[in-house]
């Protein structure tokens, strides 16, 4: 596949690259999941004032582009961002999806018959989130994660391609990062600009075609082609 | 209720604006960064080290830009100062004022913005609303999928495709900017055709992965809609299927998807930022990106805050015209 400008080898900065991509997705993703869970949880099943602290704030960061907030995220870090620094201010910035998703779940199965009926016998609330609902929520948790992830890739390749990224890695995105630098599309260099764009657009199908794999599990009558 | 959800909207929209501001002053603050110093050390190591007296000039410095002061008043004048859009003194050009520089770049990139957001939300919404329309054609199915993978790539990723093949490749159209470097801007038509030519691939790449987005959209939408009784009237009645489509399902479809574009518009620009980038396009994206290479601290805050309030500004907007737009919301329930 060639070098690069730098005289790299484009297919090993791209096998090493992909994982460390890769990683940044599921670290940043199990954190906005994470985050997710707790605050839908807690919205949907406390409801009343607490629900309603929780979307005025899901609603404050609607209107704040993510990208806009991880810029600032990322000019107050002092010194060159290590992939894992990266991660985790993508991550902190990614619970806005899974928040909403799940709390309007919950909201649905708080109405269920076994959840009514548990709660009738007394059992505590927090045995009710773990016994009763998270159960039978997971599959949608783990649907909202991978989508989550996507989504986090999405959002560090951009970080990265504005030349805010941890520029010791060799990640997809400081790949994008480098071939704008040097207007690599301007010189014709292909072998150098498409295995990163390939590499993510065949990432994502994966990761929507598993996204869906796991919707069908959850929910059998969704049974659709696309 | 209808006051009672309007005065909650403009709260929150205040809300949002103090949120960006508290962020955008705290969180450098928190982590100890001193662009200031920086900036100086990153001249020193430009001129070559010239040593001298820094420290003096350090101090001019932050007398220049406010930050010797405490942070309970640098916070307040920051905040005074952002809301009457006055940003300071840029870093690295000194002395062009932010304010100026943002005014200039602004132009550039609402244009290409909103004449591509437009465009590719009717196409969208067309091709989407056609999709459901003649149901089982096995090539227009089959689109449905190549249609997610298009709206899933980054906007500036299929940018640099296109111009590796439309401006490099086959020559079609310019390779960057927003005019030739070598013309003067004045207000001939001749300069106008110019700055068509030079946004047609940029707005290709916005319109080409939007696209796809909103007919995905509205497919569903239409699915919706076309399950409602009066569109089994409008058949009954025998009116011709043009007419049904076009002023029954389309027209109550293409409502519900003017939400999504206020949900979107974060989503939007921060992709249009990149590909400005990637086109050099003279807009506000280049100017950040301009700010961030020579981490000047004033320009990102200045791009940030401007953004911010934008994207606010609209989504209220929308959100207190759609009621009189489509009276099937019920405000109460919102």
């Amino acid at each position: 596949m060639g070098t690069d400008r730098m005289g790299k080898d484009v297919l090993t900065s791209i096998v090493i690259g992909t994982p460390q991509t890769i990683q940044i997705g599921i670290v940043a993703g199990g954190i906005g999941i994470l985050l997710g869970v707790i605050l839908g949880f807690t919205a949907g099943f406390f409801g009343g004032i607490v629900d309603y602290i929780i979307k005025f704030i899901v609603d404050v960061f609607q209107s704040i582009p993510p990208l806009v907030v991880l810029i600032i995220f990322a000019i107050s870090i002092p010194g060159d961002m290590t992939i894992l620094q990266l991660s985790l201010i993508v991550g902190v910035t990614s619970w806005l999806g899974p928040t909403r998703v799940l709390r309007s779940q919950v909201l649905v199965m708080k109405e269920l018959n076994y959840v009514s009926l548990s709660r009738f016998s007394g059992l505590p609330s927090w045995k009710i989130i773990f016994m009763e609902i998270l159960p039978n929520l997971l599959p949608y948790v783990m649907a909202n994660f991978v989508m989550t992830v996507a989504g986090a890739i999405l959002a560090s390749i951009g970080i990265e391609a504005l030349g805010l990224g941890a520029f010791s890695s060799n990640s997809l995105g400081m790949t994008i990062y480098w071939n704008i630098w040097y207007s690599s599309m301007l010189q014709g260099w292909w072998w150098w600009w498409s295995p990163p764009i390939l590499i993510i657009i065949l990432v994502f199908i994966s990761l929507y075609l598993i996204s869906q794999g796991l919707d069908e599990w959850a929910n059998p009558r969704l049974k659709t082609k696309f | 209720m209808n006051i009672v959800y309007y005065i909650r909207r403009i709260f929150l929209f205040i809300i949002v604006i103090i949120t960006a501001i508290s962020l955008n002053f705290f969180l450098p603050r928190w982590t100890g960064q001193d662009p200031v110093q920086q900036k100086i050390v990153q001249l020193e190591i430009e001129s070559g080290g010239g040593g001298g007296e820094k420290s003096e000039l350090i101090e001019s410095y932050r007398k220049k830009f406010g930050l010797d002061k405490s942070l309970a008043d640098q916070y307040l004048t920051y905040v005074f100062s952002t809301l009457k859009l006055d940003f300071g003194y840029s870093i690295s050009l000194y002395p062009s004022k932010v304010g100026d520089l943002i005014g200039r770049a602004l132009p550039w990139t609402l244009g290409l913005l909103t004449v591509s957001t437009l465009i590719s939300f009717l196409v969208g919404s067309l091709v989407g609303a056609y999709l459901t329309w003649s149901r089982g054609k096995i090539i227009l199915e089959s689109i449905i999928p190549i249609l997610f993978v298009f709206s899933a790539i980054p906007f500036y990723l299929l940018g640099l495709v296109l111009i590796w093949l439309f401006a490099f490749e086959l020559s079609w159209f310019p390779l960057f900017g927003g005019y030739r470097p070598t013309t003067i801007p004045d207000n001939s038509l001749k300069f106008f055709f110019e700055i068509l030519e030079h946004s047609i691939l940029p707005a290709f790449s916005i319109i080409l992965a939007q696209s796809g987005f909103w007919a995905l959209g509205m497919r569903s939408m239409m699915v919706t809609t076309k399950g409602e009784d009066y569109m089994t009237l409008a058949e009954a009645k025998g009116l011709n299927s043009k007419r049904i489509f076009f002023n029954y399902g389309v027209r109550n479809a293409i409502l519900p998807q003017v939400t999504a574009l206020a949900l979107s518009l974060s989503h939007i620009i921060s992709g249009a930022i990149l590909v400005e980038i990637v086109f050099s396009y003279p807009g506000i994206g280049s100017l950040l990106y301009q700010g961030i290479k020579a981490f000047d601290y004033f320009i990102i805050q200045g791009v940030v805050f401007i953004l911010v309030i934008s994207i606010a500004f609209s989504m209220l907007l929308i959100d207190l015209i759609y009621p009189l737009i489509d009276p099937r919301v019920k405000i109460s329930n919102l």
